[in-house]
């Protein structure tokens, strides 16, 4: 039921989306977006977490962001944020002729953003094979064929927008996680106080209690964490402050997520195993955020070296 | 809400780290760095006290009417996260940060003329008589009695656990005026002078082994009347607004972070190679969440207001981070954590790591937190 049956997602939900403006959010409002910050992606994450979405949004919020400042960046990015294209994104220090790309599978095409500008591959030059994730959604084994690869952006202001995007992406990605935490939390607490056992609901007993709450202790903390990177990415751009702040952000995300699924499940009982429940979905969601958020001891070495873990990460300066 | 520290207030934080710079001397922040326990000695912390009394800032939460500064709360942070990087000592909580804001809600204009001056200054050092040997974590057990005689109340009983009591002179207990149906009805909030005849502390020694906490007896104590505060029967009610600002107001990250530097430079710098960096750094993570989300909770609260139910989570990740940091020192020590004739920093750090236990049980247990936690944020 759950378990997605190999499609990339549902064309309405796009279509819903797209009607929304989601695409729209980190268009700068010179090239007709909203030019919206990572406050805004974060919320709209945030929901695709907590309804499991499996759509390749983030990716595709990140790819208008980047199409932008493309050649024939008006028609391309008009196709992106009506809902009619969609794209496979991944970063990368150089070409290369196969990877696995998230949002591939039955995409309008591939962009790659390398060192020195972004790649474009139509659909018409890839050779596609459907991935299927942990968190149930399909990503493709892309092969592109020989000189399928477009350079559409580049120039010295590319670093630095490359930059931004990929850290818009990690964040949306953990807010995303985030969303499901939320969700699994819910739904956990609800199960426990609905489903009887020794004549009462399970939620009368203190280790069901304690359990619950060791999960809102983790989930509020996650929420401290992402709001942080969050605000610190509005307030401060990519840099030392916040290389911290994600990085943090990730491990304390990745503990609530860990901890949120394995008390989620074990609290569902067997209910919690069979995937007739949302929380065998979540769980899977879960656990799929750790290998995706990528490593995070260079930025913990890097803070501790420089003796910045010392100061405040919230009383940030401008 | 805005991270990046506006023009006013970072003026306001240069105003901080000058008065620290030109107030804070080597025998205070030496008492700090000393401290094993929940609280630094009365002595060199009351000195600090009364420095930031003169300026009108040793009690930042309390308002403007009673003395307090009238910071916002973004500056109250700027203020107790300056004053704790900088290693200046904690100041004494019972008195401003628990005893008065019950005092300014529930005791009369007389009481609060009397009492609060003197508690800004720690001219009055109180301590807090909670526990009784057979009510720890089910508080509304307790036994000390409180009988009206004339212009008096009788109290017989035993407080336990009572920190400071030995520095003393006051002293807000909870004590029974009446037997109840409901337990909690027959409870009132009453300040006892330690100065009294039938007032006896007997010294208890910690885990560590250091004289921090007292059990105190009360025989026949004469207590006069105009030290009851607020209603009799409504202790309870009191004690509840009381943990609420025992348990989440007190904006501890700024010293954990402090505690975490204490530990680096306790162990020495030639421990200090990339996998204890690691290490270091994924406890700094844990602090940063919870400075986030003590920002979070107090960032919404107006001065002296109590911030409710949530204030369980920050006591929970706070007592459990004050652990972690703690144990970070043994971990990184190795063998020489065994040692316990070192008279310096690294005796502190093995002694503040056994008595470290206490915070995850006063102020409330962690499973007292947890059930909190679930019913009133998980609603079950």
């Amino acid at each position: 039921m759950l378990v997605h049956a190999g499609g990339w997602g549902s064309i309405n939900v796009w279509q819903a989306l797209a009607d929304l403006g989601c695409f729209l959010l980190a268009v700068p409002e010179s090239a007709g977006g909203l030019g919206a910050g990572a406050v805004e992606a974060g919320i709209l994450a945030r929901a695709v977490g907590r309804h499991l979405l499996i759509e390749p949004v983030r990716e595709n919020v990140v790819a208008a962001m980047l199409l932008a400042v493309g050649e024939d960046a008006g028609d391309r990015l008009a196709a992106l944020t009506a809902g009619n294209k969609r794209y496979g994104l991944a970063f990368a220090s150089c070409e290369q002729p196969m990877r696995t790309i998230r949002g591939a599978w039955e995409a309008d095409g591939v962009l790659v953003a390398v060192d020195d500008g972004l790649l474009l591959a139509d659909r018409a030059t890839l050779s596609v094979r459907p991935v299927p994730l942990l968190d149930d959604t399909i990503a493709g084994d892309v092969e592109v064929a020989s000189g399928g690869f477009r350079q559409i952006a580049s120039g010295a202001d590319w670093p630095a927008l490359r930059q931004r995007a990929a850290a818009l992406l990690r964040l949306m990605l953990v807010s995303e996680t985030l969303g499901t935490i939320d969700a699994a939390l819910d739904g956990t607490i609800a199960y426990v106080r609905e489903r009887s056992q020794f004549g009462g609901p399970i939620s009368a007993f203190q280790t069901v209690q304690h359990r619950v709450a060791e999960m809102v202790v983790a989930a509020r903390e996650a929420e401290a964490v992402t709001l942080l990177a969050t605000l610190t990415f509005d307030a401060a751009g990519p840099g030392a402050a916040f290389d911290r702040a994600i990085a943090g952000a990730v491990r304390r995300v990745a503990h609530a997520a860990e901890l949120v699924a394995d008390s989620g499940v074990q609290l569902h009982g067997g209910m919690g195993v069979s995937d007739e429940t949302k929380i065998a979905a979540q769980f899977r969601k879960l656990q799929a955020f750790r290998p995706q958020a990528g490593g995070t001891d260079d930025a913990a070495l890097a803070m501790v070296s420089s003796g910045m873990h010392r100061q405040s990460a919230v009383l940030v300066e401008g | 809400m805005d991270l990046l520290l506006h023009p006013a207030d970072r003026a306001f934080r240069a105003e901080v780290r000058d008065f620290i710079a030109n107030n804070l001397t080597p025998e205070m922040r030496d008492g700090q760095r000393r401290i094993i326990g929940p609280y630094p000695e009365p002595e060199p912390a009351r000195a600090w006290q009364q420095v930031l009394a003169a300026r009108g800032w040793a009690a930042p939460a309390w308002p403007v009417a009673h003395g307090g500064p009238g910071w916002t709360a973004i500056q109250r942070f700027i203020f107790e996260s300056e004053c704790a990087l900088a290693g200046a000592p904690i100041i004494y909580p019972i008195g401003i940060r628990l005893a008065a804001p019950v005092i300014m809600k529930f005791g009369s204009a007389e009481q609060q003329e009397r009492w609060l001056p003197r508690i800004l200054t720690d001219a009055d050092h109180w301590c807090q008589g909670f526990s009784e040997p057979g009510a720890g974590s089910d508080l509304a057990s307790l036994t000390t009695r409180a009988v009206r005689d004339g212009d008096a109340y009788v109290v017989d009983g035993t407080k336990l656990w009572t920190t400071h009591a030995h520095h003393a002179n006051w002293m807000f207990a909870l004590v029974r005026t009446a037997q109840t149906a409901r337990r909690q009805d027959g409870i009132s909030f009453l300040a006892i002078p330690m100065s009294l005849p039938g007032v006896e502390v007997r010294p208890i020694l910690s885990i560590g082994g250091d004289h921090d906490v007292n059990q105190v007896f009360l025989d026949n104590v004469r207590v006069p009347a105009d030290c009851l505060i607020g209603q009799e029967g409504k202790g309870w009610t009191y004690a509840k607004y009381l943990l609420e600002f025992e348990r989440g107001n007190g904006l501890f990250s700024g010293r954990l972070r402090a505690a975490l530097k204490r530990v680096e430079d306790g162990i020495g710098v030639e421990r200090i190679n990339d996998a204890a960096r690691l290490m270091i750094a994924e406890v700094t993570f844990e602090i940063d969440a919870f400075e986030m989300l003590e920002l979070m909770t107090i960032g919404v609260l107006e001065p002296n207001a109590a911030p409710g139910p949530v204030a369980s989570v920050l006591k929970l990740r706070a007592s459990r981070l004050k652990q972690r940091v703690a144990r970070l020192a043994i971990d990184l020590l190795g063998s020489e954590a065994l040692r316990r004739d070192d008279d310096g920093l690294r005796g502190v750090l093995v002694t503040d790591y056994l008595n470290s236990r206490a915070a995850t049980i006063f102020g409330g247990t962690s499973e007292v937190q947890l059930g909190i936690i679930a019913r009133a944020l998980a609603g079950i």
